[in-house]
């Protein structure tokens, strides 16, 4: 049963609109034109991905800047996430020091959003010069069931927060290599963060656990399946690459 | 010799587990939710060690190896490099393109 303050609180966030200006928008969202100059910037819409845009900006730095953005995209759904698991894990029977901890995860969040604008503006760039990146599914679309406490630690905590642990390196050994120090400086700071998230994550689902052993079996079959479905997608972008470069290839000749 | 994983410091980030060469370091068959090396195909390469956040890795000289599994477990990292650097360089030619792509799209 849903408590007042949650209701309240929920309604009003859920009547306002978003703050952010510009609005979030992927870019599927964009207008066509708006697409059309994405793509002339990146060579394709297609290459708007942490994983191609990392290689990109190896090459050209002008590149790190929609990198960060793809970043910082994933760092204002973590305020979204974390400030709604905050007062929503109050509806649970969950210990108060958990919720505090995620109060101070989603200051966390906050400060790598402030942290990466401030990188944007470093990098020649603003919030609204390239898209967000779609990350997961929308609030509205997550099972009841799975959003029990345990299974968003997780899910989010474990599972995704241990990925972003090696986004982060590969993305400040990259920045340091190219001598981009800010944001090799940046990103260290934020994966030191990561590194906190993930034990509170793992620490909080191992007590939740202890009380209600269901909860275990649960979160051990939920992090294979995101894995998995991490697996697919980067097993996805090899095969778009894989395409693309054959048929960008020149024509075999006859051998003559 | 093999490395051993601290599993009261260990904070299940399963970063050693997905640059573990020969794939030894289990976690999601594992009854107690911890990370675990199983040092029968433990090739001592130290990547798990250098990789993990809280230090927790170390090496462990009264754990070897079955020298008949080591064979196997080497041939496993030969495969795995050769599958990274195949997947690593076939991104990179393909970034290069995208680059030259926008950069004469932009001339």
């Amino acid at each position: 049963m849903e408590r007042a303050m949650t209701r309240a609180l929920r309604e009003r966030v859920d009547s306002r609109e978003a703050k952010r200006e510009p609005p979030y928008r992927t870019t599927m969202e964009l207008t066509v034109e708006q697409q059309k100059t994405l793509a002339e910037k990146l060579g394709g819409i297609q290459n708007y991905n942490p994983v191609v845009l990392r290689e990109m900006a190896r090459k050209d730095r002008h590149f790190f800047a929609p990198l960060i953005m793809a970043i910082l995209s994933a760092e204002f759904r973590g305020i979204d996430f974390f400030g709604r698991f905050t007062v929503e894990s109050q509806e649970y029977d969950v210990p108060w020091h958990m919720t505090l901890a995620f109060a101070r995860q989603t200051f966390d969040e906050s400060r790598h959003t402030l942290l990466n604008m401030k990188l944007l503006e470093h990098l020649g760039s603003e919030v609204g010069e390239y898209p967000d990146i779609i990350l997961g599914p929308q609030r509205d679309e997550i099972p009841a069931e799975d959003l029990d406490p345990a299974m968003l630690l997780a899910r989010v905590n474990v599972a995704l927060e241990g990925f972003a642990l090696t986004t982060f390196e590969e993305i400040r050994a990259l920045a340091e290599v190219t001598g981009e120090e800010m944001v090799a400086h940046c990103h260290d700071y934020n994966m030191a963060d990561e590194v906190t998230h993930v034990a509170l994550g793992d620490y909080w689902l191992e007590k939740l656990s202890q009380q209600q052993p269901w909860r275990k079996e649960r979160a051990q079959a939920a992090q294979p399946e995101f894995e998995q479905n991490m697996a697919m997608v980067r097993q996805m972008a090899r095969s778009y690459m894989a395409a693309n470069q054959q048929s960008e290839s020149p024509p075999p000749t006859n051998g003559n | 010799m093999a490395y051993v994983i601290d599993q009261s410091r260990c904070i299940n980030c399963s970063w050693c587990r997905r640059e573990c060469p020969t794939n030894t370091i289990h976690y999601f068959d594992q009854a107690n939710r911890k990370h675990n090396i199983d040092p029968q195909y433990c090739i001592d390469c130290d990547i798990c060690a250098c990789v993990c956040p809280m230090g927790c890795i170390s090496h462990d000289a009264e754990l070897v190896p079955a020298p008949e599994l080591r064979i196997e477990a080497k041939q496993r990292a030969r495969a795995w490099a050769r599958d990274r650097r195949q997947i690593k360089l076939g991104i990179r030619a393909y970034a290069e393109s995208q680059v030259i792509k926008v950069a004469r799209n932009g001339s």
